[in-house]
């Protein structure tokens, strides 16, 4: 009688973190990462994913992060040079290839760009990441 | 029917006088801000708007005023402005130039202008808005840049152009903006960008390499530069580095990385090194430091006790994008000689709020500031706390001095054009 309260008030108390997936989710899921957006992306693509005009595109329901998880997990993994265009206006600067992120977090921050700011497309896991750094790695 | 005209006389009664006011409050009404906040007795206009993605602004003595625009409307990179019947709006607005344009100036009969690789002028046509002549290079062969590209200038009154080329870069590092990449030592940089070069005002087809004077060095970016008539020499307010707190995240907190650098006022010299890449300028120590690029610990001073210090400093990252030096007799007599900058407001604060997106003033004396920096126009953002520049609806980019004395602001983001006066 005992364990299963405690086991109650354990499920109850942990229910918010499961279903934010803060700290525990199955191996299948690769949660969003808020924190990691703030590390590595937020200073140049604002907090809003807004961008800063002329200078850093918005990351909000455009092309580049809505469409195939390969070429986006690539300008994590290799930068991108300026100047870009996203819906006719251009942005100047480079983005540089983030180094010493693991796959997992690459999938982590991809996942909270690419379900936040009114964005819906589909997850993306570490081990897509690491197929894809393994191919950027075999080439010249 | 009588039923249906009381009506209709209600309708109008209820409606008119509400439509009557907002039509008075976008225009002359004394006492007007046209939504900014302005010092007691000043009152503004919406001069122009939706012109474009402004940038500098001029006044002619005649009155017409000309806009630089970042990007081309309707193909063409320049909007003239002329207020006909004196109404304090435009009335007649016309596009020309084939180029974008950033920087924008009147000397003698001429109006200069530049892109983003020359420096340009043509010749006003008689009392015309728009000038008939082909504009001519003076100066050109400046670098192709992927950021702080734009050349920004000044004249002075005995026939030179003295032009800003901004750092290709955040601190001369390669690659660019990335933790853990030291500074390049000397930087390369710095032999044809991140300073002043001195051309002649009137001799078509300069070359930067060929005929350009290195006049001042070390300066990351300048958008802001004016010559001052008072005492003859150049004013640049630089824009500092970015990203302290995200390239060293264990040296900086995230408060001292939107703090600093602190952006600096610099009066120019022929010969100057102002620091960069190696520098940065602490505002709360007072002291230039040694770049974390360049070994430096947020304490050693190290090379750059040679670096020329600035004359004022202002938090980080404000974006000091315009200056102006007011020489007219319409506003009080604090303001005779003062400097004008317009911060064009943040990006570089995040996570915390950003700052700036507002135009300063700093009264003068002998060359040299006198007093404090002081908010003179605020409101352009049209929000209290801005997250992200995107959240701002203006933002102040170029100031210009009517023949009148009064003050003109142009804005970035939807090209909206102030016309500021005073009346005792």
């Amino acid at each position: 009688m005992k364990m299963t309260l405690l086991f109650k008030a354990f499920l109850i108390l942990a229910f918010p973190f499961i279903l934010s997936g803060n700290i525990i989710y199955p191996h299948s899921i690769t949660p969003d990462r808020k924190d990691l957006y703030k590390k590595y992306c937020l200073t140049c693509h604002q907090a809003d994913g807004s961008g800063v005009s002329g200078m850093f595109p918005p990351l909000i329901k455009t092309p580049k992060v809505l469409g195939p998880a390969d070429s986006l997990i690539m300008i994590i993994i290799s930068g991108l040079k300026g100047p870009t265009e996203v819906a006719g206006v251009t942005y100047t600067q480079n983005m540089p290839a983030v180094k010493n992120i693991t796959d997992q977090e690459i999938a982590e921050v991809l996942n909270f760009v690419r379900h936040n700011w009114g964005n819906k497309a589909a997850s993306i896991s570490a081990a897509e990441v690491a197929r894809i750094r393994s191919k950027a790695e075999k080439k010249p | 029917m009588i039923q249906i005209r009381l009506l209709v006389y209600a309708f109008v009664v209820l409606l008119f006088p509400r439509s009557c006011e907002r039509n008075t409050s976008e225009t002359n009404a004394p006492g007007n801000t046209a939504g900014l906040t302005l010092p007691a007795g000043f009152s503004a206009t919406i001069f122009a708007d939706n012109l474009g993605s402004g940038r500098h602004i001029i006044v002619r003595n005649n009155g017409d005023v000309y806009l630089a625009l970042r990007a081309l409307k309707n193909g063409k990179g320049i909007v003239a402005l002329r207020d006909k019947n004196s109404d304090g709006k435009a009335d007649s607005i016309v596009y020309f130039a084939n180029t974008p344009t950033t920087g924008i100036d009147i000397g003698g009969n001429y109006l200069y202008f530049s892109n983003f690789t020359e420096v340009y002028r043509v010749p006003f046509t008689q009392n015309k808005l728009v000038p008939s002549e082909t504009p001519v290079i003076i100066a050109g062969g400046f670098p192709q840049q992927s950021q702080h590209n734009d050349k920004t200038f000044a004249l002075d009154e005995s026939g030179n152009l003295y032009v800003n080329v901004g750092a290709p870069s955040n601190s001369c590092t390669d690659p660019d903006r990335t933790p853990g990449t030291p500074g390049l030592d000397p930087c390369p940089q710095l032999e044809w960008h991140a300073g002043i070069w001195r051309f002649r005002s009137d001799l078509p087809g300069q070359d930067q390499k060929a005929d350009g004077h290195r006049y001042a060095s070390g300066i990351r970016n300048s958008v802001a530069i004016a010559w001052n008539t008072l005492n003859n020499k150049l004013y640049v307010v630089q824009h500092g580095r970015d990203q302290l707190a995200q390239l060293y995240p264990a040296m900086y907190s995230e408060q001292e990385g939107a703090e600093l650098p602190a952006e600096e006022f610099f009066a120019v010299e022929d010969g100057d090194f102002f620091g960069w890449p190696y520098c940065y300028y602490d505002l709360t120590r007072k002291i230039k430091l040694l770049a974390p690029e360049y070994g430096g610990n947020k304490y050693a001073v190290d090379r750059c006790a040679d670096a020329k210090n600035p004359i004022m400093a202002f938090p980080g990252h404000l974006a000091p994008n315009d200056l102006l030096f007011y020489t007219g007799n319409m506003f009080p007599e604090k303001y005779k000689n003062g400097a004008f900058i317009a911060f064009h407001g943040s990006w570089n604060r995040a996570p915390l709020p950003q700052e700036g997106y507002y135009v300063a003033f700093i009264s003068f004396e002998n060359g040299l500031p006198s007093g404090n920096m002081e908010i003179f126009a605020n409101g352009f953002a049209g929000v209290d706390v801005i997250t992200s520049p995107n959240n701002a609806r203006y933002r102040p980019m170029g100031l210009g001095q009517g023949p009148d004395g009064s003050l003109y602001i142009s804005d970035s983001e939807k090209g909206r054009v102030w016309n500021v006066t005073y009346k005792k």
